[in-house]
Order: structure tokens, then C-alpha cells, then sequence
């Protein structure tokens, strides 16, 4: 695939109008890059305080598009496909062993500081990919904000903005699905759920 | 409540009401919740259950400590542990993909301490374990003596990859040099070597990336040693359709103060972005400082300093000692932000730094007459050798006008003598003295002598010049050579392209302003014509095609108007002309139409300029290119229809005039159409022919090669002569599709002559070039053969130890991982024909042509007909057959003279077999 800067502004924007081919002919020209970032979040080198990740997709950007100042739509499709890249890597890598790959006394590293009860590469991670799955069908902005302010390490400002929304909305619809994420992986508050079919529902969804 | 269970409305009313009540306290809550869910008690436990979530979350979080970071990591787990065969001694070092560690072969083979690279990539895929084992295999070939070498990698038991390199025990380049406080010129010797290793690894295709005083350490005895060549591409994690070209050359880990701006952009990585990293490595050689203060790592800022900050002169920033400014222009040359306008080739910088060691002028000088003449002065002797006397004449004559002409500025003469003065420089000057100078191997020095001044004196001029159509003709033409002289890639130029341009594009606004005002005026027109022509020459030459297409296109159209006219000189068609035949080759071998068109015209203006002057050899001469390239057109396809038109060639050659045919450009074109003619006889048969025409050659070649036997491409020349002189003659000796009488004998010591005269030339190109592949496979390919045609002579003393020899080569060769396809074909047919048949490497055969024909994207017929001879050679006839028949529905529907075509005939006979 030949990709010039004007192709991906392109496929950008078909891939924000729901044409499914485009994030497969885009994920190759960030994958590599993004597992770049996610292995340091593994190897937790991202305290080392060399770079942010969303400042590393800002750069990965640039270099795509070629250009000093990139369009502000374009690049906030771009951010949230790059969240959505990075939630499948990282997906991945729980799926294939993760953690426990990487010998047993590796300690668990936290997905997000905003939310250390999902730890990357373990069974919490793949309950979160289930969980959002199953918003996706109901209210995929909310995905949206996990995928960039908790998956990419977005900060509420830089959501708010991707999204056009206000920091104070991220903030608040942060804690709503954050609590409904909680409760969702760590089983509290399970017994006074309406619904309660949250096992049999949850496991024959969310397999890609 | 999982939102499938629910409808968007309950899901957005939980979110309200949750909204409501999350930061109120617990007195309120209760009675506000009540109120909100009016009754829905199953909507009212649903959002108690969620607050309750939310505040043990927030007490999760507000608890949670974070982990330190790793790289506070009391001690390190990994010394002492064995990887592969090695045992961890001691850490070396930490980088962005892991660390590096001093290990020694643990299983007592060798005592050998080498560096082990941990590689921590938890994300690697197989994919990319898989390509990181190809790639490694690659690097491994690469020995230099200034480069580390890569000894080994592979995986560990615990799934890391690893990496054992040669261990140096050196120090950074930059320490080296002050700890032993080397001069400049010795720091400069010791940067050439490290461009000597650079320049060594491009040549192997590989470019490092990453090029820094880090990795390039140097030992006590002062031997450089590079470390870590081509690993930045080899730890680019890539997973499968990742693989595109973009990804490949878009992300790797570098480091900022030595990244080129095309690296910090994304854009496409190449040689030139090593050029650039040594350009900075040389600025902190010398001035012990950098080009440029990165004070944050941030992407805007990075963009904002390197791409587009002009760096300082190294004279600049030298704390110490005096840097000469041809220092100063190296460095910046190599600094430049578009990559065309660096050096090409790190060997054109070692080129320019032996040229500063030794005193002579460098190309990164821009030059000014004071400039050349203080070299001139500094150097005692222009050492020029044969033509000494005649370039002496010329230079003093140079001199001379140079002389004069700066007294006519002392004394600021009028306008008008200004203009004869122009005239004098641009038409005198470029034309006949450059002319004659260009022809002396090693006058570029006086060549840029004559730009710069000239260019000077044009710039002046146009300044002055306002609106004497004819001043600005002049002016147009002038700027015109200048550029040919700059950077015309067909002649011996001086290696700048961009300036080239520049004045290119002066001689084509001057030239389009007097066309708007003066329609019809042919002379701008012509001067238009020939501007953008040669500026089609010079973007060609950079590699920017298309652009170079279409401007050659314009060319031709604003040419062929005045030459159409009844008033035409000769003159002004054979320039359309020249302008088709350029626009001819820029299209070679991707558009075939476009080309054959354009012969065509070649032709039609050429015999229209010897209708009216039959004396005009030029035109006769590309009357006679014309007809060659279109028999190469049409020989690709098929052979035999090619004839009359390499006949026409071949005898508009033998009719040029003596001092015409006597040029050595002239020779060696007629030496190619004599043997572009024998290859398509004797691909039908026509074998008595073809060695006639291959012998008039030979009678060309041979001369070249004895006025200068160490001249590389005379001896390839004559070596392909008499390889096809061979296989003539195998050909005949064997019956090979041919009605011709064979004498089997004598054809057979005819091609053993031709043979043996082959060997002793591959294997004086391999004197000069030990490492050329294509040479070696060479050599290989006709011991085999030598020793086929001793036993069909029945003279089978030393034969077997011939081909034996000959099987080794050409089976080192097939194993080599950067191999030209042609090469790999000889390899195939080697193997698959050798006598005796016990040599035979018929499966190793069969794998090098598979390598091939791939390679080859399945299209070439000839490729696929080995392949099939070798599946025959290992004895599977139905394969054989298989892949005869996927060549044949290669070859263009037969027409009664492609019937005759032996590779068609030969893949008729192998699917027939």
C-alpha cells in the first residue's frame, strides 16, 4: 500500500463515516509505531517522563500527514482511530498470555492511573474490550472517551477537545462510565443489578 | 444493568440522574433519587447500585499507589544468565529497545567476548520474529573491518530476542578524539574511515539510521568500529500488510540531534539521511559543539530546528582552533535540508574530504574565482596528467579573458559594452572553451571556474537589462549552457543539479516574457524550447521522472514549430530532433508507445535534415541511434522483426564520415548496435551473422581496452562480446535450432577460445574488484562451460577440477542474500547443466531459478525456460513441462518471424519433453 498524506486525510474520513475497509488499510501505517508506545506503557517506562503518549501520536501524525499544521478535524479522527489501534493492541496482547508471558514475577502495570483496577494484559483488560463492545451498540462516544482518555492517556482537555465537548462533560461522563466499569469488572454491586444477566451476557460478546 | 438489557433512553435517564446526585451528599441523595426515578424502583436500584460503584472506585483509585518506574530496578536479574550459547557478564548499556550486555561463549567452543543486545519487545509478533530472522541474516554478511559484526541472534529460552554483536572496547568518537587530543586533519582521517565503513554498508544496500558518536566507537590502535548497522530497521516491530513501504521507512527510534529532517517528517529514509547524520557528526568532530540546540524533545520543535533552522558555519562555532572553510562548505553541504541537494553518495563526501587533505578544491564549494585561484596558488602544479599542456593553454586563455573583463568592471564601461562582453563570456567562453575542456577528464575545476565567474557577470547583466529583446536572448542562451554545465546528467557536469535548475528557470522566464510579447519570434521560442529541454535533462537526472517527462514533452512541441517552417536551418531540426530522442529515453523500458513515437520522429526530422545537407553527420548519426531503439523496442518481443531496423542502424553507422565514426562516443554506440544486432540473430538461428556482426564489434572494443586495460568498463564490454561469441558458437556446435552446417569441431575450440579469453578477464575484474558478485558469478559460469566445451573436445585433462571449481562459486554465489537476478539465473543454469553429471546440484538449481522467476514477478520467459530445464535436471519432467507451458503464454501470439525465436522454440521443446 501506497499511502500519500492526501490518502490518509482520506481514509480518515471515510473510516469516520463507518466505511469498514478503511481502518484495515489504515491500522498498517500506525500499528507499528502504536505497539511502540504500548510496549513502553507495558514496560511502564511511560513515568520515565521522555514522552506522552498522546504527544507520540501527535508526532506519528505529523509524520503521516507531512505537514507542520495538520487540519484540527483530521487530527482528532486521527486520535480516536489511533485509540481504537492501541485498544486492539493491547487487547491483543492480554488475549495471547500477556502478563504471565512475561514471567511471573513481572508485576501487573496499570492500564491508566485514572483507573488501576484494569491491569494491562490480564482478564480485567479483556473484560473492559467486552465491556465496550457491548456500549459500542448504545453509546459509542462513551467508548470513544475510554478508548482516548483512559486507553490512550488523553488528558481530559485533549478529550474534550477530539470530541468537542466541554473538559467539564468529560469529567462527568468519565465518572459515570468509569463507576459502570467498575462495577462492571470487579463485580461489586452485581447483586442489586436490574438486568443481572451480566455473565451470560458478557461472555458471547466482545470476541472480535 | 449491562445497556444491551436496556433501551438508549433508560441508559441516558441513568446517566442524568446519575449526573444529579453523584456530588451531593448522602442526606440529600436519597430523598433526590426518590424523586428522580419517580417510582421506577428498578431504575432506582440500578442507580444506587452505580453510586455505590462510583465511590468505590474513587477509593480504589485515591489509594492506589503508583509503581516505580522501571528504570529504578534495584540490581539487574540478568547477569549472569544464559542466552543462547553466551553468559551474561556485565550491563553495557540501556537503549530505547532494550539493553546491552558484555557476555562470553558459555559452551567453551571460543573464548570470545562479544556484546549481547536484549531486545524487550513484548509486543513482537511472529511475523516480525520471523522477518527480524531474515534481516539478521542479512547484516551478518556485512563485514567490514570498521564495522561491528553481527555474530548471532535468535531467540532465548524466555522468548526475548537477542542480538551478539562483535564487542568493541573503544571509546565514542567524540571522547576518543579529545581524550587523545587529535588535530583536525586527524580527526578528519578518522571521520573519512568511518565514511569509508558508511559508504561500504550502503553499497550492501543497507543504510544505518541511526548513525551517532554512540555507535561508532573507537579502539586504542584508533580503528573505528560502527556499531549496530541496520538494527534501527531491524527492531521496527511490523506486523504482515504493515510491511508496506510506508511503515518501513516511516517509524523507527532515533536520535533527535543526529535525525535528518526527512527522518523528523516521516518521509522516505535513505543513503542521504546517513549523509546528513555525518554531516552533524563531523560539525561536533571539529568544533567539539552541535549544529543545533534541541532544547525540548517535542515534535514541534524538532520540525521547527531541524527542518527548518539554517544550521551555523562550523567556523562559526569553533571554540579553538581556525576551521577552513572548506570545512565549512563540507559540513553544510551534508547538512542540507532537501536530501538531493547533499552529497549523493557518501563517497562523493569522501571524495571532497581526500580533496581537502590533499589541497585540491572540494565540490561543496560553491566557488568564486578567489576561491579556485588560491587553490591553484596553494598547489604549486595543477597535476593534470596527459592533457597537461593543452588544459595549461586553455586555463591561461581563460585568464586572460577573466582579465579582461575585470578591468572593463574597474572601469565601469557602458552598457552596450557590457553586452559584448556578454556575448563574449556566454558565447566564447561556455561554448568553445568549455566545450574543449569538458573532453579533458579532470577539468572540472576549471569548468566551475568559468560558472561562477560567468554566472556573476549574467546576474549583473540581468539586473541591466531592460528590455533589449535581444540582450535578454543572449541572457536567455547564457543561463541556458550555464545549466548544461551545471548539471546536464548525459555529460561530464559539476554535480549541481539544483543550481542547474535555478538557472534553468532564468533562461525560461526570460525566454516565456519575449514569446508573450514577441509572437512568432522564432529565436525565443527556440531558446524556450532548448531551456526547458535541458531542464527536463537535469530533473531526470535527480530522479524526479515524471516531471522530467512532461516537460521533455512541452520541449519537443515548442521545438518542432520553427523547425517545421520552410525557412528551417538544419540546425533547428536536428534540436526537435534531439529533444524527441531525449523524451525517447526518459521513457525506456516503462512506456514503449511514447518511445517508438518518438524514434519515430527521430527519424522523419533526421532524414529531412540530410535531404537538405547530407553532409550533416549528427543527424545521420541519430537517424542511426533511432533505428537501434526501435529494433530494442521491438526485439523484446520479438527478435526477428527487430532485424531491418538494426540493419539500418548498423549501416548508417558504416556511413558516417571518417571523423564522425572516429569519436569514442560515437565507437562504443556502434559497438552496442553491433551487438544488440547479434544477440536477436542468434535468437533465430541466424548464428554466421551474428558472429560477423559480433566481430566488427570486437575490432571496436578491443582498442578501448588496450589504451587503458584497468578500464572497467572496456573489459565488461569486450566480456560480453565474447561470452556471446560462446554461445554462438555452443549453439551451433550443438544444432541448437538452426539449419546453418555446423562443423562441430571447430565451433566447439572456437568457443573454448572465446571461453578462456573470458576467464582471464573475469578474473582481472575480480583483481580490481574482489568483492563484486556479479564478476565471481561470471567466473563461475564460464569454468562450467569451459569444461563442458573440453569434454565435447574429448580434452578431458583438468576439466572435472574446472568445473568443480566452477560448481563451488557459483554455489557460494547462490547462497548470497543480495543477488542480482541475472546472476541467480547463471547459478541455475550452472548447476543444472555441469558435466560431469555428478556435479549436478539439480534441487539447488531448481530453488535459485524459483528465486528468480519470482523475483522476476513470473514475466520473463527466458528466466521461467531455466527453471523448467532445471526441474528436467532434477527429474521431474511433469513440473518441467508445467512451467515450459506458463512461458510460452508469455510470448506475444507468433507471427511467422517469432516462430523462429529459439526461447520459444526451447519452451516448446521443454513442454513437449
Amino acid at each position: 500500500m501506497n499511502s500519500s498524506p492526501g490518502e490518509i486525510t482520506k481514509l480518515l474520513l471515510e473510516w469516520k463515516r463507518g466505511e469498514p475497509s478503511a481502518f484495515d488499510r489504515l491500522m498498517p501505517l500506525v500499528y507499528s509505531r502504536l505497539c511502540q508506545i504500548a510496549a513502553a506503557y507495558i514496560r511502564r517506562e511511560r513515568n520515565a517522563g521522555v514522552l506522552q503518549a498522546t504527544a507520540l501520536v501527535h508526532e506519528v501524525y505529523l509524520r503521516l500527514v507531512g505537514q507542520r499544521k495538520a487540519d484540527l478535524t483530521d487530527r482528532a479522527h486521527f486520535y480516536t482511530f489511533a485509540a481504537k489501534v492501541m485498544r486492539r493492541i493491547l487487547m491483543d496482547y492480554a488475549r495471547s498470555g500477556g502478563a504471565q508471558r512475561r514471567g511471573g514475577g513481572a508485576e501487573l502495570v496499570p492500564l491508566n492511573d485514572q483507573i488501576p483496577w484494569i491491569q494491562i494484559g490480564d482478564e480485567s483488560m479483556m473484560e473492559l474490550n467486552r465491556a465496550l463492545d457491548e456500549l459500542e451498540a448504545i453509546d459509542p462516544r462513551k467508548v470513544q472517551l475510554v478508548e482516548l482518555r483512559f486507553i490512550l492517556g488523553c488528558t481530559a482537555e485533549e478529550t474534550g477537545e477530539i470530541l468537542q465537548i466541554s473538559k467539564a462533560t468529560v469529567n462527568r461522563e468519565a465518572k459515570f462510565v468509569k463507576s459502570w466499569l467498575y462495577r462492571r469488572i470487579t463485580g461489586e454491586g452485581l447483586s442489586h443489578s436490574a438486568g443481572g444477566s451480566r455473565r451470560t451476557s458478557g461472555s458471547s460478546c466482545g470476541r472480535e | 444493568m449491562s445497556p444491551e438489557t436496556t433501551s438508549l433512553e433508560r441508559w441516558r435517564r441513568l446517566e442524568a440522574i446519575f449526573g444529579e446526585v453523584v456530588d451531593i451528599s448522602a442526606e440529600e441523595r436519597t430523598a433526590r433519587l426518590a424523586a428522580l426515578c419517580a417510582g421506577d424502583s428498578e431504575l432506582l436500584e440500578e442507580a444506587r447500585s452505580l453510586l455505590r460503584a462510583a465511590d468505590d472506585a474513587e477509593q480504589a483509585t485515591a489509594s492506589f499507589v503508583p509503581p516505580e518506574p522501571r528504570e529504578a530496578e534495584a540490581g539487574d536479574t540478568h547477569i549472569g544468565r544464559r542466552i543462547g550459547p553466551y553468559e551474561l557478564e556485565s550491563l553495557l548499556g540501556r537503549g530505547g529497545m532494550g539493553a546491552v550486555y558484555l557476555a562470553r561463549r558459555a559452551d567453551g567452543q571460543f573464548d570470545q567476548q562479544v556484546a549481547i543486545k536484549l531486545i524487550d519487545l513484548p509486543l513482537a509478533g511472529s511475523l516480525f520474529r520471523e522477518r527480524f530472522r531474515q534481516e539478521r541474516q542479512i547484516l551478518a554478511g556485512l563485514s567490514h573491518p570498521f564495522i561491528a559484526r553481527l555474530l548471532d541472534g535468535g531467540v532465548s529460552e524466555d522468548g526475548e530476542l537477542y542480538l551478539a554483536m562483535e564487542y568493541a572496547d573503544g571509546l565514542p568518537i567524540q571522547r576518543y578524539c579529545e581524550q587523545h587530543a587529535l588535530t583536525i586533519r586527524r580527526r578528519i582521517e578518522l571521520f573519512r574511515s568511518v565514511c569509508a565503513a558508511v559508504h561500504f554498508a550502503h553499497q550492501n544496500l543497507i543504510v544505518h539510521r541511526d548513525l551517532k558518536p554512540d555507535n561508532i566507537l573507537v579502539l586504542e590502535d584508533g580503528t573505528p568500529k560502527l556499531l549496530d548497522f541496520g538494527t534501527a530497521k531491524l527492531l521496527t516491530p511490523v506486523e504482515g500488510a504493515a510491511d508496506s513501504e510506508f511503515t518501513r521507512q516511516g517509524f523507527y527510534s532515533y536520535t533527535p540531534q543526529y535525525a535528518s529532517p526527512e527522518q523528523v517528517l516521516g518521509q522516505a529514509i535513505s543513503t542521504a539521511s546517513d549523509v546528513y547524520s555525518l554531516g552533524v557528526l563531523l560539525f561536533l568532530l571539529v568544533t567539539g559543539e552541535m549544529p543545533y540546540e534541541l532544547r525540548e524533545f517535542s515534535t514541534a520543535e524538532m520540525v521547527r530546528v531541524i527542518c527548518e533552522q539554517q544550521p551555523p558555519r562550523p567556523s562559526e562555532k569553533a571554540a579553538r582552533s581556525a576551521i577552513d572553510s572548506d570545512i565549512d562548505a563540507i559540513v553544510l553541504k551534508a547538512l542540507r535540508k532537501e536530501p538531493a541537494a547533499r552529497y549523493t553518495s557518501v563517497d562523493q563526501l569522501i571524495g571532497d574530504l581526500e580533496a581537502y587533505l590533499s589541497g585540491r578544491p572540494v565540490a561543496a564549494q560553491q566557488g568564486s574565482f578567489r576561491y579556485y585561484a588560491r587553490k591553484f596558488a596553494r598547489r604549486n602544479k595543477v597535476a593534470l596528467a596527459a592533457s597537461a599542456l593543452l588544459a595549461a593553454t586553455l586555463l591561461a586563455g581563460i585568464a586572460g579573458v577573466l582579465w579582461q573583463a575585470r578591468i572593463a568592471n574597474l572601469e565601469r564601461r557602458k552598457a552596450e559594452a557590457r553586452v559584448d562582453d556578454l556575448r563574449k563570456l556566454s558565447n566564447s567562453l561556455l561554448s568553445e572553451i568549455n566545450g574543449a575542456i569538458q573532453k579533458i577528464p579532470g577539468s572540472t575545476a576549471a569548468q566551475k571556474l568559468l560558472v561562477s565567474v560567468v554566472l556573476d557577470h549574467l546576474d549583473r547583466a540581468a539586473q541591466d537589462s531592460s528590455g533589449d529583446p535581444q540582450l535578454e536572448l543572449d541572457l536567455a542562451n547564457a543561463y541556458n549552457r550555464l545549466g548544461d554545465v551545471q548539471g546536464d546528467p548525459w555529460v561530464q557536469n559539476l554535480g549541481d543539479p539544483q543550481g542547474a535548475l535555478r538557472s534553468l528557470d532564468k533562461a525560461l522566464a526570460i525566454a516565456t516574457a519575449i514569446v508573450r510579447k514577441q509572437l512568432g519570434n522564432a529565436a525565443a521560442q527556440h531558446a524556450l524550447g532548448l531551456a526547458e529541454e535541458e531542464r527536463s535533462r537535469v530533473l531526470f537526472g535527480i530522479g524526479r521522472t515524471e516531471e522530467a517527462v512532461a516537460t521533455m514533452r512541452s520541449a519537443t512541441a515548442v521545438l518542432e514549430e520553427p523547425a517545421s517552417r520552410p525557412e528551417a536551418t538544419p540546425e533547428t531540426m536536428m534540436d526537435a530532433s534531439s529533444a524527441y530522442a531525449s523524451l525517447g529515453d526518459e521513457v525506456e523500458h516503462r512506456d514503449p508507445e511514447t518511445e517508438l513515437a518518438a524514434y519515430r520522429r527521430v527519424i522523419e526530422i533526421g532524414e529531412r535534415i540530410v535531404r537538405l545537407d547530407p553532409h550533416y553527420s549528427r543527424a545521420r548519426r541519430a537517424i542511426a541511434i533511432g533505428h537501434m531503439k526501435i529494433g530494442s523496442i521491438i526485439a523484446e518481443t520479438d527478435p526477428g522483426a527487430a532485424l531491418p531496423d538494426y540493419r539500418e542502424a548498423i549501416e548508417g553507422m558504416n556511413a558516417l564520415p571518417e571523423d564522425t565514426r572516429g569519436t569514442l562516443l560515437t565507437q562504443r554506440q556502434f559497438a552496442i548496435i553491433l551487438r544488440k544486432a547479434a544477440q536477436s540473430l542468434m535468437q533465430v538461428g541466424k548464428y554466421r551473422e551474428s558472429l560477423s556482426d559480433l566481430k566488427q564489434a570486437e575490432t571496436i572494443e578491443r582498442p578501448i581496452l588496450a589504451a587503458d586495460p584497468n578500464d572497467a568498463r572496456a573489459a565488461s564490454d569486450l566480456l560480453e562480446l565474447l561470452d556471446n561469441e560462446a554461445e554462438c558458437l555452443e549453439n551451433r556446435a550443438e544444432g541448437v535450432f538452426t539449419n546453418e552446417p555446423a562443423n562441430r569441431t571447430a565451433d566447439a575450440a572456437g568457443a573454448l577460445k572465446a571461453l578462456l579469453e573470458e576467464r582471464s578477464i573475469a578474473e582481472r575484474l575480480l583483481r580490481i574488484e574482489p568483492d563484486n558478485v556479479n564478476w565471481r558469478c561470471w567466473l563461475g559460469a564460464i569454468l562450467i562451460r569451459i569444461g563442458l566445451q573440453q569434454s565435447t573436445l574429448h580434452r578431458k585433462e583438468g576439466a572435472v577440477e574446472l568445473a568443480t571449481r566452477g560448481v563451488a562459486i557459483l554455489k557460494a554465489v547462490g547462497r548470497q542474500s543480495h543477488i542480482q537476478v541475472y546472476d541467480l539465473v547463471a547459478v541455475a543454469e550452472g548447476l543444472a547443466s555441469v558435466l560431469p553429471t555428478q556435479l549436478r546440484d539439480p534441487r539447488f538449481a531448481v530453488e535459485c531459478a524459483e528465486r528468480a522467476v519470482e523475483m522476476s514477478h513470473r514475466r520473463e520467459p527466458a528466466f521461467i525456460l531455466t527453471l523448467a530445464e532445471s526441474y528436467r535436471a532434477a527429474g521431474r519432467p511433469e513440473k518441467a513441462r508445467a512451467v515450459a507451458k506458463e512461458g510460452l503464454a508469455l510470448l506475444p501470439a507468433a507471427t511467422p518471424a517469432t516462430l523462429l525465436s529459439s526461447l520459444r522454440k526451447q519452451l516448446q521443446a521443454e513442454a513437449a519433453k
